[in-house]
């Protein structure tokens, strides 16, 4: 379960969205759209406690690092830690199980585990990033533009991702992408 | 079996390692400055003796040039790259304080022992005491790193980041400073014995104390959106 209430965020004067309640349960994928600029990404980047709200509260389960699991286009990697050593430091980090060679296999990634973060590609990054954001199996994912910059195997591991959690996870998409809409049981607009 | 925390920090020592062990920035430059330092002053004292009181002062500005790479490492550099978010959301902020801290430290502990080893050669300064020198030193590099750590943590998401870390490192470090150099010329003259037990205390009082606070204030400013 993810979720938040009476949720506010103001850059200077503008507020880029009030008094927001949402409640995401395992099963459900909550779509958030809207234009750029409207507060998506930064939506997100509160529920996963990496940007702090003016207003409201969250719920990200009692330890977020395990129930909650977060991947986003623009959020960068250690660029001299090999892929394998992303995974192996973010396991040791919350204490769960580093499946390495599953969740490369799964992202299709297996072939870059020794590659250093600054030699990946948009693409490779972005898949790094899935796997570490499904790596504790945490009941809530959030995902911000999930197939931007991915090619068309790219975005197949996206809506594997997807649905082969979906009935026991709950997610959280931010997209401009109307493809990625089909994973909607919710969707809300913002701006 | 590890506990969580020892887990936790040794994961973070480990990422710092290969992090500088690969990219070797912070370690040459804090073993650079604190050299230049060392040979600037055997320079300027070819020949004569080094008065007790510079040579203490010396070693304790090499000890600061040696957390002037940790300052701008710690977690400057992750705020700069992008990935203070990811630890932010992987792991606990006191094991992150932990460990960036006992890295710094290791590294300080490194540098001013080769410094030291090379003022020795290069001055030809005797020591009197070396256990009140050793114990004054340990304890300086100890509270150097914790506080560097939690002065890089408080400036990390500041604009003009290094401006402020001296602004807010300087009248933090003023009084470990005062006891380590009293201390160190204690040990060095071997005069006022007392007195320099009592700094070199000062020097591990300020240390715990350090230790003690600083990965609550990090959790405050820097963990927690």
């Amino acid at each position: 379960m993810v979720g938040c209430e009476g949720l506010g965020k103001r850059y200077g004067r503008r507020w880029l969205f009030r008094h927001l309640d949402l409640a995401v349960a395992p099963g459900e994928c909550l779509v958030v759209l809207g234009i750029n600029g409207s507060g998506k990404s930064t939506l997100l980047k509160i529920l996963a406690g990496v940007v702090p709200a003016t207003e409201g509260r969250c719920d990200r389960g009692s330890d977020p690092r395990l129930t909650l699991g977060y991947a986003a286009l623009d959020q960068p990697v250690y660029p001299v830690l090999t892929v394998a050593e992303h995974l192996e430091l973010a396991a040791e980090l919350r204490g769960c199980s580093p499946r390495v060679e599953e969740l490369l296999a799964e992202v299709d990634l297996a072939y870059a585990a020794g590659v250093a973060g600054r030699h990946l590609s948009t693409g490779m990054r972005a898949r790094l990033k899935f796997a570490l954001a499904v790596q504790a199996e945490p009941p809530a994912i959030l995902l911000d533009e999930p197939s931007a910059g991915l090619d068309e195997k790219g975005r197949h591991i996206v809506g594997r991702i997807i649905e082969s959690r979906r009935a026991r996870t709950a997610f959280v998409l931010a997209t401009n992408d109307p493809e990625e809409r089909r994973f909607a049981t919710h969707e809300i607009a913002l701006g | 079996m590890k506990s969580p925390w020892a887990r936790e920090i040794g994961a973070m020592v480990r990422k710092e390692f290969r992090t500088e062990l690969r990219s070797k920035s912070a370690s040459y430059t804090a073993f650079m400055l604190s050299a230049i330092t060392v040979f600037t002053l055997a320079f300027a004292f070819y020949g004569r003796e080094l008065p007790p009181d510079a040579a203490s002062g010396m070693l304790w500005a090499a000890l600061l040039f040696a957390g002037v790479g940790t300052l701008t490492r710690a977690f400057v550099a992750e705020e700069e790259q992008g990935t203070g978010d990811l630890l932010r959301m992987w792991a606990h902020p006191h094991a992150v304080y932990w460990g960036k801290a006992l890295f710094a430290f290791l590294q300080m502990s490194a540098t001013a022992g080769l410094v030291t080893l090379l003022f020795f050669m290069l001055a030809g300064v005797g020591v009197s005491n070396y256990a009140m020198l050793g114990l004054a030193l340990l304890g300086g590099s100890a509270a150097l790193a914790g506080m560097v750590t939690l002065v890089s943590a408080l400036v990390s998401r500041g604009s003009n980041r290094g401006t402020l870390a001296g602004v807010v490192a300087l009248p933090l470090l003023v009084p470990l400073v005062a006891l380590g150099v009293t201390a160190g010329r204690s040990a060095i003259t071997g005069l006022a014995q007392p007195a320099g037990w009592a700094s070199c205390g000062g020097v591990w009082c300020y240390t715990l104390l350090v230790l003690a606070m600083a990965p609550y204030q990090l959790a405050a400013v820097w963990g927690e959106p």
